[in-house]
């Protein structure tokens, strides 16, 4: 018996206000482990996932674009994404960052552009995901976490289409 | 740099949507913190549970525990070569047999075997 080939792990985090999405992949249809951490400390969050990278040893980390463009991340979060890029770089990983606008490029071929779209689109390409699908916010409800958790999927689909690692 | 987990329990529960305890049930463990121990790499699985998962997941041990079968692989072919010194010094009846099964089998796994 032949083990399946080896693959380099991607891991993508999606900070929010409401919590830290975080997903790891080994392709783009092969989701190894992902949860929502619930924190609005960024030295918690830090350490969560710090121990996630001893854990798995990830060859690449994933973030959105947070210091220029269009983005309206707030402090705490530029703060936190930043410990982050030190964090990979102190782990010898690579760090990837994609705009807002690659992400919705990338689901643009399935007509996804929002981010409840694209979520939607995920939890049907991704089946583990479906259960945590939140419902389509309503002004005025307060931004889903789990959501924040598709934007980390959202992101790691977007690295393997741009890089086609995952082909 | 690629790389195979040490297993692979975690991520086959959670894509099934299964919960440690679920999971503990089904595969016959008393405490749902043994599946947690596995997925933390803290405990090597028992052969029940190596097979029960096997079969709740319907994928081969290779992919669900490939530290542990690689091991275990390694383990044997040593073990192979050791058994054919032994073998290829006697000339009972048997010999022609064993030499066969493992010739077959060092060069099988000498060819699955990752550096």
């Amino acid at each position: 018996m032949i083990p399946s080939p080896k693959r380099p792990l991607v891991l993508a985090v999606f900070p929010m206000t409401a919590g830290v999405g975080w997903m790891l992949l080994e392709g783009p249809a092969s989701p190894v482990d992902w949860a929502t951490i619930r924190s609005s400390d960024n030295a918690t969050c830090a350490y969560r996932i710090e121990r996630i990278i001893a854990r798995y040893a990830p060859a690449v980390l994933v973030l959105e674009e947070f210091e220029r463009g269009p983005t309206r991340k707030v402090d705490r979060i530029r703060r936190l994404c930043r410990a982050l890029v030190h964090l990979a770089h102190t782990n010898g990983l690579e760090v990837r960052i994609y705009s807002r606008a690659a992400i919705r490029t990338c689901f643009a071929t399935v007509g996804a552009v929002s981010r409840h779209e694209i979520a939607v689109a995920i939890a049907t390409q991704i089946e583990a995901l479906r259960p945590s699908l939140p419902p389509k916010r309503k002004f005025p409800m307060d931004k889903n976490p789990r959501l924040s958790l598709f934007n980390a999927a959202a992101l790691a689909l977007t690295h393997y289409a741009v890089t086609g690692d995952g082909h | 740099m690629p790389h195979r987990l040490p297993n692979y329990l975690r991520a086959y529960r959670k894509r099934c949507g299964l919960s440690q305890e679920e999971l503990a049930l089904l595969l016959g463990l008393a405490e749902q913190g043994t599946v947690s121990h596995i997925e933390l790499y803290e405990k090597v699985p028992s052969s029940t549970v190596f097979v029960a998962s096997e079969i709740i997941f319907d994928v081969p041990p290779c992919d669900l525990f490939p530290k542990l079968y690689v091991v275990t692989e390694e383990a044997v072919l040593q073990r192979a070569k050791a058994l054919m010194a032994r073998v290829e010094a006697r000339s009972d009846l048997s010999a022609e047999a064993k030499l066969r099964l493992l010739t077959d089998l060092i060069r099988r796994l000498e060819g699955g075997i990752e550096p």
